[in-house]
């Protein structure tokens, strides 16, 4: 197989403490080697990276890219893929379409052009989950997983009522393990339930309808089943009130709720995700404000707690697609144009609305702000992830741009002449002088994503016995000002000068020469003793078939139906 | 000489005799060669057991008739299948949908005897009348076992329950199945392709598969703009593999919601809408209506398995509210809690008067499509106090009038809807993997089916890239059919263009486009010989079985389209310089 | 003086083909031997222009497309996008022509002297289009999925045969004249501009309509609950046309708070026209 040794690049691999040496990096067999051991007797790829970064693939914890949601959005946005065409090569590059509803080939591609080597999924209902993997299996070059949707799941809901932690972390490794997914993932927990019964979502600590507890108690059985289970990425929580100003609040309480948490485990108890939907002071959208620096402050003060952003960017038209009808239906009465939305039987809902991001408006510019707000605020950016919800507050396209506020004062004020200055005023953003380094990237795009997975022993890192995923940047810090060039670092991140996959080149100077590498699919598969189970498949077997209307058998998916997997086995402490 | 309007509607036992018998079999032939026509219309006619039909452009065939109430006067229904296609004229609406309903037709008493299928195949240009028929699988008994859990491809329920028996390769039971699971299962063996053929001066010789992809190679490298179609009732990887091909050769591609739920997916792109799953139909939906749609006919398992058990939150049929809005009074409006008469394609009227109560604006006149005030008022009114709705609607919408935009205002209403109350739509989609087709064409090029790639990315534009358009306009100079009857089912001017141009077909059985292939390969049938997955109607994805081998020498379709498309990339890159 | 460049099929196609470079504005500044070998697409394979056309015109095309007029000398039922986003000049087909005839046109003149297929003149800003013959549904319309409005915005459509459905859907301005009838829906969810239909109209004209005006000079298969009737009116003018029968006029579309003006002939609607004409009185 190739062999491929990088040198003279400015080396960043932060879960190796590398911040920026000209160092080589040696590639064999789909893995990072000891430069000594290549062989030298076989042809050897020699990349001389000199006056570039060189920093492993980019890992991207929550962009909404398979599954039926997306493909809804697909079908509801034909006007996305009229002028957004990019013909195909023969005879294996595919063409690409779409903007924020992308085909699968876009999505492998932008990503792989970008230096991503992993995105996950972050929202796929239990039985349409087959329906996820045929797209995830679809999308070229870069890994991937999916997160696994429970918080509405009638059984769950069932399971909790019935006081039994051990047979509800027994019920989510089985749901795990049938539908081949990676972590749970709560959507504003609980309300997709009430928004069956009742047409409406609920606040954390309001009562679901026919249960009686709370969308907290969700949280904390739910995280708490996830330390038994040792999961390598506990719990992803989208917060209650999703949308709704004030909801702020919400956001604190939960993240709060880390600290009841029964841990069994090291790392983080749960991750909030895309925190700027939910930061929001002010009790109306006329008086909207950041609750950027509360929710800093409390990251601050809860260490088991990790988010990401949810980063908005201005002028951007996008297809915002969640589990969270309720919210999706309060956002189709502000916009009044298309909305989509769906039951799923036992599982939860869904919903599709396109929307506009928008320079001049005061809602959007506070939008703009939080995430930015809450990365420079906060002590440790090592629990702070960049992402922009792909495709709800903007596209993953744009992630380099995000890192150019990050890194770049100018950058930022360049953006905020365009924006709401009403906005502004209320902002402490326009005061902060913080700017994040190359280091600081790397650590939020490639080790902390490693590690929040569970995967930093082959994911992340450039050190030895690490997959060869690796992304060289035409950026030289030693001769660009990244601040005042800012430019010059979106146009860098945004095309890589070259891309490594699974030890085979896959992107040149932005151009994709490798369209037949594969990733894998990434899924849990945490251990429960046979005995357990057995109490499991007695509490659950009637239940699948009266909630239900597919079988048992096919509620399972099998790993064949997986084009390339990679099973995470999991010791657990159910034995 | 009285016009009458012509319409090739959906009936059972034409249907259950397409999976059974098959389309050579004396049942099938007689009874899409019967006519239905009002009694009245009949005695003024003078018919007394056929009749003369010509179209508008002076083409005609016999028929036997049948006189019945259930069909209004100045109406003539035919089911779908050759006799009725040679009277569909070359006109298609805007979304590429021939006049399936509403040709206008002659028809006259006669005593000259049915015209015959070889006749009807002839009018069509038919390459070959020489099938090499009656070749069945031979089925051999021994081991006898039970599979559980089958799964069913025929329409959109998707029912994967079946319990089928076998002994040796002999299906003796079918158990869960409808009459036409029953049918299809049961005769699986018969009227198969069990050799790969290519036409040789009118007659189809027997080849090797090599030799029978080589020639289909040709075909689809030599071709400017070929038309691939078909795919509904395949699996998830065979539609994968089309849409590479049509891909790599620039040609065109389509499958049969182009002419039947195209609407929905039409409405969905102009509007969106709110869906729900079988699931919750069953457990908690206490107002169901049925809109141009006849189960009880196309999607024999579903009030069963949906309707009438008790769910999670509702006691099944006896706690649930039936509404059946349809033209004419079908079966299932006798079953209904409520029966809507509406004047046929003026649905819409319905649906905007529908909206206009839940605006709150004044509805004038004291009818609506037929419907009295009261009645919309009345129907308004449970649909907004119901506690969950759900519209289950079919062809009746989807294929009359404005089609399209009765699905896109459906969607509408049912958003209205929700403002006061919890309210979706189920689409009842036909095929078995109709709903597959459109979601692999969506998430591999952003649109749900008539897609392009002449210019070297996806487009698809209704009314040009739609294979009724094409094909009747001759705009196609190929076509690669797969798993599809289109002689049975398209209009004549279509089949006809079929004649003049080299046609591959992949298919399990023997159909009446094998008498316009050019090259004819065996396939398996998808759910019994070939896995894969499929979405049923609600777009749940389901996984389906195989059960049995095919025949020796015979591939799955997505096996005989991977290797069509190794063959076609190395035989387009050794053209190249 | 325009120059004229004129264009015949060698061979009638067996396929669609694009020809959306054969506009005014790719010709000007032209080289003949450079037009030879303008782009177009046969079915899926990219060609030459002369590959299928014979061209004959001067050796070097003016700057100015507006002095160009391209003459296409008989039928070209299989061409498509021929005019497309032209600005200015002159294109004539002497025959029938395929799908999308300028499409996203922006000023100029094309005349079809025969029939015309789908989607003529969709998303037109301006220009005028004449044919003389039938032409096919979606005229001056916009596309599937986008928002109403961004169909045809300015510039005049006039079609002396008949047409088809979907005419004018989501149009913004402009207008369109059919002397014949047309079929479903004509107007669909426009916001502004005219259409006029001398004969027949189909199916629920004006569905959804926010602005504009349509008159229909024929009969109607069925109008909408949601357009309430304003009026009798006669004789009718619009757009220097004189109508000198009666028509019921109509406000809507009131579902969506329109207020485009819908009118029907009420001689050729007598029977469907009577609940509302009690209404007037």
């Amino acid at each position: 197989m190739t062999q491929i040794l990088i040198k003279n690049g400015y080396v960043f691999d932060p879960l190796n403490n590398i911040k920026g040496e000209v160092m080589d990096i040696a590639i064999k067999d789909g893995k990072i080697v000891d430069s000594r051991n290549l062989n030298p007797s076989e042809e050897i790829t020699i990349i001389d990276a000199k006056g570039k970064i060189v920093m492993p693939g980019g890992i991207d914890i929550h962009s909404h890219i398979a599954g039926p949601k997306i493909n809804i959005g697909r079908l509801m946005r034909p006007e996305d893929h009229y002028m957004t065409n990019v013909p195909g090569e023969f005879p294996y590059i595919r063409a690409e379409t779409g903007l924020s509803t992308p085909n699968v080939f876009k999505i492998g591609y932008e990503y792989a052009r970008m230096g991503y080597t992993l995105a996950a999924e972050p929202a796929t209902p239990p039985v349409m989950t087959r329906h996820t993997h045929h797209e995830l299996n679809d999308i070229p070059i870069i890994d991937k997983m999916a997160y696994v949707i429970v918080d509405s799941n009638w059984i769950l809901l069932d399971l909790i009522a019935n006081n039994d932690p051990k047979l509800l972390a027994a019920y989510l490794a089985w749901v795990l393990k049938s539908t081949k997914t990676y972590s749970l993932k709560l959507v504003d927990p609980g309300s997709d339930f009430a928004w069956l019964l009742q047409g409406r979502g609920l606040d954390i600590y309001e009562q679901i309808p026919v249960y009686g507890f709370t969308p907290a108690d969700i949280v904390k059985n739910v995280a708490e089943a996830a330390q038994m289970l040792n999961l390598p990425h506990k719990v992803h929580i989208h917060c209650n009130k999703l949308g709704f100003p004030g909801n702020y609040a919400t956001t604190i309480k939960t993240m709060e709720l880390s600290s009841k948490v029964h841990k069994m485990t090291e790392g983080p108890a749960m991750h909030i995700t895309h925190v700027q939907f939910t930061g929001y002071k002010g009790d109306s959208w006329s008086t909207l404000e950041s609750g950027g620096e509360d929710i800093a402050k409390v990251l601050n003060s809860n260490p088991d707690v990790t988010l990401d952003l949810g980063q908005v960017i201005p002028g951007r038209s996008v297809t915002t697609m969640t589990g969270d009808a309720p919210f999706e239906y309060v956002l189709y009465h502000l916009t009044r144009n298309k909305w989509y939305s769906s039951d799923v039987e036992t599982d939860g809902a869904s919903g599709i609305v396109p929307y506009k991001y928008k320079e001049k408006s005061y809602v959007n510019t506070v939008q703009w702000v939080i995430g930015l707000e809450i990365t420079l605020l906060v002590q440790d950016i090592s629990r702070v992830f960049i992402a922009t919800d792909h495709p709800n507050a903007g596209l993953f396209t744009d992630y380099p741009l995000v890192f150019s506020w990050l890194m770049s004062k100018k950058a930022r004020e360049e953006t905020m002449k365009k924006l709401s200055q009403k906005a502004l005023k209320k902002s402490a953003l326009p005061a902060i002088d913080r700017e994040l380094t190359l280091y600081d990237i790397a650590l939020m795009t490639r080790a902390s994503p490693a590690k929040l997975l569970g995967l930093e022993n082959t994911k992340g890192h450039l050190g030895i016995g690490a997959d060869a995923d690796v992304a060289i940047y035409d950026i030289d810090p030693m001769n660009m000002d990244l601040s005042k060039d800012y430019n010059k670092v979106i146009q860098g991140f945004r095309k890589a000068w070259l891309v490594i996959k699974n030890g085979e080149i896959v992107v040149r100077d932005g151009e994709i020469i490798n369209p037949l590498v594969t990733g894998s699919t990434y899924y849990a598969s945490p251990e429960v003793p046979v005995s357990l189970e057995k109490d499991l498949y007695k509490a659950i077997y009637n239940k699948i078939k009266q909630y239900y209307t597919i079988t048992y058998e096919s509620f399972i998916i099998d790993e064949k139906e997986l084009l390339k997997s990679k099973v995470m086995n999991l010791r657990t402490s159910l034995g | 000489m009285q016009e009458f309007i012509l319409n090739t509607g959906r009936k059972t036992n034409q249907s259950m005799y397409l999976e059974g018998p098959g389309k050579f079999s004396d049942q099938y032939i007689q009874a899409v060669s019967t006519a239905e026509m009002n009694p009245e219309d009949v005695k003024a006619l003078g018919i007394k057991d056929r009749a003369r039909l010509t179209s508008k452009d002076g083409v005609s065939v016999v028929v036997y008739v049948k006189p019945t109430n259930r069909i209004p006067p100045g109406y003539v229904f035919l089911p779908p299948g050759p006799w009725a296609n040679v009277l569909v004229t070359e006109d298609t609406d805007a979304i590429g949908v021939p006049s399936f309903r509403t040709e206008k037709i002659i028809v006259e008493a006669t005593s000259e005897p049915v015209t015959t299928l070889n006749d009807i195949l002839k009018i069509f240009g038919a390459k070959t009348l020489e099938i090499p028929r009656n070749t069945d699988i031979p089925l051999k008994g021994g081991e006898k076992r039970i599979v559980e859990n089958v799964v069913c491809t025929i329409c959109g329920e998707l029912c994967d329950y079946l319990k089928i028996e076998l002994d040796g390769n002999k299906i003796v039971r079918n158990i869960g199945g409808c009459a036409k699971s029953v049918a299809k299962y049961l005769s699986y063996h018969k009227d198969r392709i069990l050799k790969p053929y290519i036409r040789v001066n009118n007659k189809l010789v027997e080849v090797s598969l090599e030799e029978a992809l080589e020639k289909a190679t040709d075909i689809l490298v030599g071709a400017k703009y070929p038309l691939i179609y078909g795919l509904s009732v395949t699996n998830v990887e065979t539609n994968e593999y089309a849409i590479q091909l049509a891909e790599l050769l620039r040609g065109v591609i389509d499958n049969p919601s182009t002419f039947c739920h195209g609407p929905t997916s039409l409405g969905v792109q102009e509007t969106g809408g709110v869906f729900s799953t079988f699931g919750d139909l069953l457990n908690i939906a206490d107002l169901v209506i049925f809109w141009g749609s006849d189960p009880v006919n196309s999607h024999i398992n579903h009030l069963s398995r949906n309707i009438t058990p008790k769910g999670r939150f509702i006691g099944g049929r006896k706690e649930r509210k039936m509404v059946v809005i349809d033209a004419r009074r079908t079966e299932l409006a006798d079953m209904a809690d409520l029966f809507i008469q509406i004047k046929p394609s003026r649905d819409l009227e319905l649906i905007t008067a529908l909206r206009m109560v839940l605006h709150d604006l004044d509805l004038e006149t004291d009818n609506v499509a037929g419907v009295p005030r009261d009645m919309v008022l009345k129907l308004a009114d449970m649909m907004a106090s119901a506690k969950y709705g759900i519209i289950m609607y079919g062809l009746g919408i989807t294929e009359n009038g404005v089609k399209h935009r009765n699905v896109e205002e459906m969607m509408k209403l049912i958003q209205d809807l929700n403002e006061y109350t919890k309210f979706s739509v189920i689409p009842m989609r036909g095929h078995g993997n109709v709903v597959g087709s459109n979601e692999v064409s969506l998430w591999l090029t952003g649109y749900p089916y008539a897609v392009d790639f002449a210019r070297g990315f996806p487009r698809m534009y209704v009314g040009v890239t739609t294979a009724m358009d094409l094909l009747i306009n001759g705009d196609v100079d190929a076509a690669l059919i797969i798993g599809h009857d289109p002689a049975a089912s398209f209009p004549r001017k279509a089949i006809q263009h079929l004649s003049k141009i080299p046609v591959i077909l992949i298919d399990p059985k023997w159909s009446l486009t094998a008498s316009f292939a050019d090259v004819i390969i065996p396939s398996g049938m998808t759910g019994i010989e070939c896995g894969g997955a499929a979405y049923r109607m609600d777009k749940i994805p389901i996984r389906l079985k195989k059960i049995l081998d095919p025949p020796p020498g015979v591939l799955c379709d997505h096996e005989i389209l991977k290797l069509l498309i190794e063959k076609v990339i190395k035989r387009k890159e050794g053209g190249k310089l | 003086m325009p120059v004229n460049y004129y264009i015949k099929l060698k061979d009638n196609p067996s396929v669609l083909i694009d020809a959306r470079s054969i506009t005014p504005d790719s010709f000007a500044g032209k080289k003949i031997n450079e037009i030879l070998l303008l782009k177009i697409l046969e079915g899926g394979k990219p060609i030459a222009l002369q590959d299928l056309f014979d061209v004959e015109g001067p050796s070097e095309a003016p700057k100015d497309p507006g002095e160009i007029a391209i003459i296409i000398e008989k039928s070209i039922t299989k061409v498509s996008f021929i005019g497309y986003r032209m600005s200015k000049g002159s294109i004539t087909i002497n025959g029938d022509a395929g799908h999308f005839i300028g499409y996203k046109m922006r000023g100029g003149n094309i005349t079809i002297r025969g029939n015309a297929r789908n989607y003529l003149g969709a998303k037109m800003k301006d220009g005028t289009i004449e044919v003389f013959g039938n032409a096919g549904h979606w005229i001056g319309a916009k596309l599937l999925g986008e928002k109403p409005g961004k169909g045809m915005k300015g510039g005049t459509i006039t079609i002396h045969g008949n047409a088809g459905s979907e005419i004018g859907s989501g149009m913004k301005g402009g207008t369109i004249i059919i002397d014949g009838s047309a079929k479903n829906s004509a107007g669909n969810y426009m916001t502004g501009g005219t259409i006029i239909v001398k004969g027949n109209g189909g199916l629920y004209p004006g569905l959804r309509m926010s602005g504009g005006r349509i008159v229909i000079n024929g009969s109607v298969q069925a109008l909408l609950p949601s357009f309430y009737v304003d009026s009798i009116i006669q004789p009718l003018k619009v757009k220097g046309i004189t109508f000198s029968k009666s028509f019921m006029s109509f406000i809507g579309d009131a579902l969506i708070g329109g207020h485009g003006v819908l009118q029907v002939s009420y001689d050729d609607n007598k029977e469907l026209l009577e609940e509302f004409r009690k209404l007037l009185v």
